[in-house]
């Protein structure tokens, strides 16, 4: 849709205005009405996790080395709203120490209690830098559930961090969100145990056919970052892991829209209350009171 | 809200920052904590980038009457008027007043209850709704007693 009200904001952003810019990413996070721009075509990387990983870490490195070869680096870091209050504690920029922030774009983005909701928003994000030209493009999320790897999946490529002593590879194998990464970065080699991980989590991949690539690095130390930014870079789309990713995509997309639906809390009660089963409840969700 | 927590200059004590920080977004706002050791400029910046509109200040080192004014500074001299800035910490009466003429709207002491930093807030969104001067650059003499 074209509407002026964003134009002169656009126009500043791309004179390398910075306030016009956040302000503009603030009006695209809240589904305002945005000017149609052209986009540019930028590398998009989606990097998702367990907490601790060393996820932020490694962004912070990877953004620094690529912006010393002069790309122009947006981050978006995507963290959990509180569910009790909605407020959010975004601290993701705190370990942000060896990247330039006045080369480097960050922007911390609290999830707002949906999965499904924000990737729409991160979505309008991304293509607002796409627009103003920035080379790459990394949206980070905290979890190795299915509703951060929606969130990550707004990108055309993922990148799964993993760390050594982290009983959760099973728990990621058993979730099946291994094979669905394009490259995994086993973090923390400097540590006792990381080749040990990666072992397990390229024997956890041995079975599936075109398994993602496991590269073992140190984000603390600086070591293995050359191959993994030569990895990434040679990722080539996986339809099929492409496929996986846009049905969880499409999923927390729906999962939001049928939780704003007026029947949902009825909904909701009334299975709590085991007045109705899961199927019913589903079904007043889905086709509204009177249908039950 | 978005709220930048920062913590400037040579001063490695955040336990407070981060207190402060976990009350906001319990009060229902969107919080970015900067991390330790912030240039003034720096965090002008982050706050620029972030969207935010307000900065909380956490300070314990002694050097608030340089650090806040010079934050104040930058802010204004950013077009950047409209953003809150308030302070925590040790600061002494005396010095006080000094800093409230900087722009500072707030200065939250030792034995501070949670919900008064939530309270000022609510103050600060609806002085912005009634256009009454709130911000760093916005003049006038309101400040939160």
């Amino acid at each position: 849709m074209a509407m002026k009200s964003s134009e002169p904001l656009f126009d500043a952003a791309s004179n390398g205005d910075r306030r016009a810019l956040a302000k503009l990413l603030t009006i695209a996070e809240e589904g305002g009405p945005l000017h149609a721009y052209d986009r540019k075509p930028s590398w998009i990387l989606g990097i998702t996790g367990p907490p601790g990983a060393g996820k932020s870490t490694l962004i912070d490195r990877l953004a620094s080395n690529w912006s010393d070869k002069g790309e122009k680096i947006a981050i978006l870091a995507v963290d959990p709203s509180s569910p009790v209050s909605g407020g959010a504690l975004l601290g993701d920029r705190a370990r942000m120490v060896f990247s330039d922030p006045s080369k480097i774009y960050f922007r911390s983005v609290s999830s707002r209690g949906s999965s499904g909701g924000i990737s729409n928003g991160v979505r309008r994000m991304v293509e607002v830098l796409q627009s103003l030209g920035w080379d790459r493009i990394l949206i980070e999320t905290v979890g190795a559930g299915q509703g951060e790897f929606a969130i990550a999946s707004v990108a055309d490529r993922v990148m799964l961090v993993e760390g050594p002593d982290r009983g959760d590879i099973l728990q990621a194998e058993k979730a099946g969100i291994l094979e669905i990464a394009d490259i995994i970065a086993c973090n923390k080699s400097d540590l006792p145990g990381s080749q040990e991980s990666v072992n397990s989590i390229k024997e956890g991949l041995s079975l599936s056919e075109g398994a993602p690539e496991v590269i073992s690095v140190s984000a603390l130390k600086g070591s293995g970052l050359d191959d993994l930014m030569e990895s990434l870079d040679q990722i080539t789309p996986n339809p099929d892991r492409l496929l996986m990713r846009s049905s969880m995509l499409l999923d927390s997309i729906l999962a939001d829209r049928m939780r704003r639906r007026p029947a949902y809390e009825d909904a909701m009660q009334a299975l709590a209350s085991r007045t109705i089963g899961p199927d019913e409840a589903a079904d007043m969700v889905e086709f509204g009171n009177g249908r039950v | 809200m978005r709220i930048i927590i920062a913590k400037a200059g040579l001063d490695g004590h955040d336990r407070g920052a981060k207190i402060i920080a976990r009350a906001l977004r319990d009060g229902g706002h969107e919080v970015i904590y900067t991390g330790l050791r912030r240039t003034p400029q720096q965090i002008v910046s982050i706050t620029r980038d972030e969207d935010a509109s307000a900065i909380g200040i956490s300070t314990l080192s002694g050097a608030h009457s340089r650090l806040l004014p010079m934050i104040c500074k930058i802010l204004k001299d950013a077009d950047m008027d409209d953003i809150v800035v308030f302070a925590g910490g040790i600061i002494p009466d005396p010095d006080r007043d000094a800093i409230y003429s900087a722009g500072v709207r707030a200065i939250f002491g030792p034995g501070t209850s949670m919900t008064e930093p939530i309270r000022f807030l609510e103050e600060v969104q609806s002085r912005r709704e009634d256009g009454k001067p709130a911000g760093v650059g916005e003049g006038g003499d309101w400040r939160w007693q």
